[in-house]
C-alpha cells in the first residue's frame, strides 16, 4: 500500500470537494498551496449574478479567475430587486471558457445585447427564461456552432420577436432542444419538424417539452430522420412511432406520452420499461394497475422521474396496489414521483362529488371503507396498510404529486413519509377532504419541512379554491 | 466460480464472482482473462484493507450498479449515508484512506463514494486551521496570501 495521504492526491481531494458544503470547500481554499491549487477551479466554476441575497464575486478576482468560469447564471430582473450594472456586464463579456449560460429576465438595454449574443456564440448550453428579447436582434452575421443543449421558456408575446427557427437553423450542432411555447401553434410546429427531417440538425437527439399538435403522420419523417433519439415527446403515438423509437431503446433517456390522447397502449409502456436501461424520466398517461404489474422486469432502475395515473378497479385497489407499488419500488433512485389523475378527467371528480354528497359531515374513512357504491374507478390509495410501505426503498425521493387523485391521509402517513423518505421536500396534491381536514395535513407536512404545492392546483381544477389562507 | 485474490503482502482471498466484480478493475481483469483459477494479484492492496473492501462489496453485492448521473450537480449530492456504511466507516484516519485509495484503485464506485462523503463529514464546519490540525497538513501560506484567498473566495460560501 502506498504511504501516500490519499488527499495528496488531486484526483481524491476532488472527489472529496464534490460533497463539501460550499462553506466548507471554500475553508478548503485557505488549507495549503496544493489544496488550493487543486479546488480553487471549482469554487469559480459556477458563478451566479442572480439575487441580492446571494452574494457575487468581486468583478476584479471575476476576470482574474475567469478562465475558471464554467457556468453563468444571470437573473436580470427588476421584480427580483437586482439589475445586472454595466460594470457587471463589462466582465462578463470577459469570460471566454465559459460551457453554459443560463438567464432569467431581461436583456432590455442595446448597450449589452451584443454581450449576451457574444456569450451564446461561446456556450454549449444555453437556458433563457423570461421575456429576454426586448431588444430587436440582428442574427445574421452570427451563428452558434458550439452550442448543443438549448432551452428556452416564456418569452413574451409582445416584445418584438426572435425569428426562433432561423435562430434555430444557426445552431448546427444542437443536440438538445427544449422549447415549451415555441410550437403552440401547428403551423411552425410542422415547419420545424420538416426541417429535422431534412437533417438541418444532424446530431439532434433530444425534443422535449415541445407540446407539438400535430398528427402522427407528420412527426413521424422527423422521428425516422433522427440518427440517436435520447428523448421524445408525442401528443400522437402509435406502432410505427414505437417501431422506430424502439431501435433506440438502448440509450433513450426521456419519454413524454401523458399528453397522447390515443395510441400509445400499455403494452408498448410494458415494452419500454422492460428494454430502456437508461431512462430517466418517463411521462404516461391512464395505466390500468393490473397491466402495470404485467410484463417483463424493468429494466430501467437508473429512472429519476415517474409520472402516470394509475388506475385500479374499486374491488381489486387492495390487491393489485400492492404489487404495483412492489414493482415501483424498484425504482430506487425515483427523486419524483407524480401519481396525479388528469385534469381531463372527470372520475376523480364525481368520485369526490358523491362522496362529498354522502358523507359531507362525516369521515372520509367512513366513506372509503363503505364498499363499492361508488362504480367508478380509483386512482392511487396512499393510505398506510394499502401498499405504500413497499415504497420505503425510494430513499432519494424528493417530490411526490398526487393531484386529482382523492387521498385520505393522517398523521401517520405524514410521520411514515417523512421517517422513510429523507430527501422529501414537496408534496403536490390534496392529502385529504374535508378542506379543514386537508389544512391540518398540509400543516404536519410543514411541520416536518415538506411543503405542499396544494394551492397552485385549487386553479386548474374546478374545486373551489379555498387554500388561499394556507400556502 | 469463486475467484481468488491476493493482497500485496500474498494473502489469498476467495470470493464469489458476483463479489468480486463490484470492481470494474477485477471484472474487467476476468473478462480479459476469460475463465481461470489462477489467482488474481492485487499488488497495491495490504490484507487489512482487502479484508475490509470484499466486507463491503459482500454487502453491496445485489445493489444496482450506479448509472453515472452527469445532470446532476455534485455539490448537490446528499451527503447522508447508510447506517451500515457509517459502521463500515468506522475505522482509523490511515485506514479510511487506505479504503478510499483501494476504492479508487479497483474502480468500486460505491466505495469511493461512501469514503470521501466520510472525509467531507469529517471537514464540514472546520476551520482551515482546524482541517490542517485534522489531516497533520503544514501551511505553506503566508497569513498575508492566506488572507487573500479568504477575501477573494468568501462570496462562494453561502450560494
Amino acid at each position: 500500500m502506498p504511504s501516500k495521504h490519499a488527499l495528496e492526491l488531486p484526483e481524491i481531494l476532488t472527489l472529496v470537494a464534490g460533497y463539501l458544503s460550499p462553506h466548507a470547500l471554500v475553508a478548503s481554499t485557505c488549507v495549503c498551496k496544493s489544496w488550493h491549487q487543486t479546488l480553487q477551479h471549482l469554487v469559480w466554476q459556477e458563478i451566479a449574478f442572480a439575487n441580492s441575497r446571494q452574494r457575487s464575486p468581486d468583478l476584479q478576482d471575476l476576470v482574474k479567475y475567469e478562465t475558471h468560469v464554467k457556468s453563468l447564471r444571470i437573473r436580470d430582473d427588476q421584480s427580483y430587486g437586482r439589475r445586472v450594472d454595466s460594470e457587471t456586464w463589462e466582465a462578463i463579456s470577459q469570460l471566454t471558457h465559459i460551457k453554459k449560460f443560463s438567464i432569467i429576465g431581461t436583456v432590455d438595454d442595446d448597450a449589452y445585447i451584443d454581450v449576451f449574443w457574444d456569450l451564446c456564440q461561446r456556450v454549449e448550453i444555453l437556458k433563457c427564461n423570461r421575456h429576454l428579447f426586448r431588444v430587436k436582434t440582428d442574427l445574421t452575421s452570427r451563428t452558434f456552432p458550439h452550442l448543443r443543449v438549448l432551452e428556452l421558456h416564456h418569452r413574451e408575446y409582445n416584445a418584438p420577436q426572435l425569428d426562433w427557427l432561423s435562430f434555430l437553423k444557426r445552431c448546427p450542432n444542437l443536440e438538445a432542444l427544449t422549447i415549451p411555447e415555441f410550437l403552440e401553434n401547428s403551423r411552425p410546429a410542422t415547419e420545424f419538424l420538416e426541417e429535422v427531417a431534412k437533417g438541418t440538425w444532424p446530431a439532434l437527439e433530444s425534443i422535449w417539452e415541445c407540446y407539438f399538435h400535430v398528427s402522427e403522420d407528420t412527426l413521424l419523417p422527423a422521428l425516422a430522420s433522427m440518427r440517436r433519439v435520447t428523448g421524445w415527446i408525442a401528443r400522437a403515438f402509435g406502432p410505427r412511432s414505437y417501431e422506430i423509437l424502439s431501435h433506440h431503446f438502448a440509450i433513450l433517456k426521456r419519454l413524454d406520452l401523458a399528453d397522447c390522447k390515443s395510441g400509445a397502449i400499455v403494452s408498448m409502456l410494458q415494452g419500454i420499461m422492460s428494454s430502456c436501461p437508461q431512462l430517466e424520466m418517463l411521462r404516461w398517461g391512464r395505466v390500468d394497475g393490473r397491466e402495470l404489474i404485467r410484463g417483463g422486469p424493468w429494466v430501467c432502475t437508473g429512472l429519476r422521474e415517474l409520472a402516470m395515473t394509475i388506475m385500479f378497479d374499486r374491488d381489486e385497489i387492495d390487491r393489485v396496489q400492492p404489487l404495483v407499488f412492489e414493482r415501483i419500488s424498484q425504482l430506487k433512485a425515483l427523486k419524483f414521483l407524480d401519481f396525479s389523475g388528469l385534469p381531463t378527467d372527470t372520475e376523480w371528480e364525481q368520485e369526490y362529488n358523491e362522496a362529498q354528497a354522502m358523507y359531507h359531515d362525516r369521515p372520509l374513512d367512513a366513506w372509503y371503507t363503505s364498499g363499492s357504491f361508488i362504480p367508478f374507478r380509483k386512482t392511487i390509495d396512499l393510505r398506510l396498510g394499502k401498499g405504500i410501505e413497499k415504497l420505503a426503498t425510494l430513499r432519494s425521493l424528493q417530490e411526490l404529486r398526487f393531484v386529482h387523485t382523492v387521498q385520505c391521509l393522517h398523521e401517520k402517513e405524514v410521520d411514515w413519509m417523512a421517517k422513510h423518505w429523507k430527501q422529501l421536500k414537496t408534496v403536490g396534491g390534496r392529502p385529504g377532504r374535508p378542506d379543514d381536514f386537508s389544512r391540518l395535513v398540509v400543516k404536519m407536512f410543514r411541520a416536518r419541512g415538506i411543503s405542499s404545492l396544494y394551492k397552485q392546483y385549487a386553479e386548474f381544477s374546478n374545486i373551489p379554491n379555498d387554500e388561499d389562507n394556507y400556502e | 466460480m469463486p475467484v481468488v485474490l491476493t493482497s500485496s503482502d500474498s494473502e489469498t482471498f476467495t470470493v464469489d464472482k458476483e463479489v468480486a466484480e463490484r470492481s470494474i478493475l477485477i471484472k474487467n481483469m476476468i473478462e480479459d482473462v476469460g475463465e481461470s483459477d489462477s489467482p488474481i494479484p492485487l499488488p497495491n492492496v495490504s490484507s487489512a484493507v482487502l479484508k475490509k473492501v470484499i466486507e463491503f462489496c459482500d454487502h453491496h453485492r445485489n445493489d444496482p450498479i450506479q448509472v453515472q448521473d452527469e445532470t446532476d450537480d455534485p455539490r448537490k449530492r446528499s451527503n447522508d449515508i447508510e447506517e451500515w456504511d457509517m459502521k463500515f466507516m468506522q475505522v482509523d484516519q490511515e485506514m479510511l484512506f487506505e479504503i478510499i485509495l483501494a476504492a479508487n484503485y479497483l474502480d468500486i464506485k460505491t466505495l469511493l463514494d461512501v469514503g470521501c462523503t466520510t472525509v467531507a463529514n469529517l471537514i464540514k464546519g472546520k476551520t482551515p486551521e482546524e482541517i490542517r490540525k485534522l489531516f497533520n497538513i503544514v501551511n505553506d501560506f503566508t497569513p498575508e496570501e492566506e488572507a487573500q484567498i479568504k477575501k477573494e473566495n468568501e462570496w462562494a460560501e453561502d450560494r
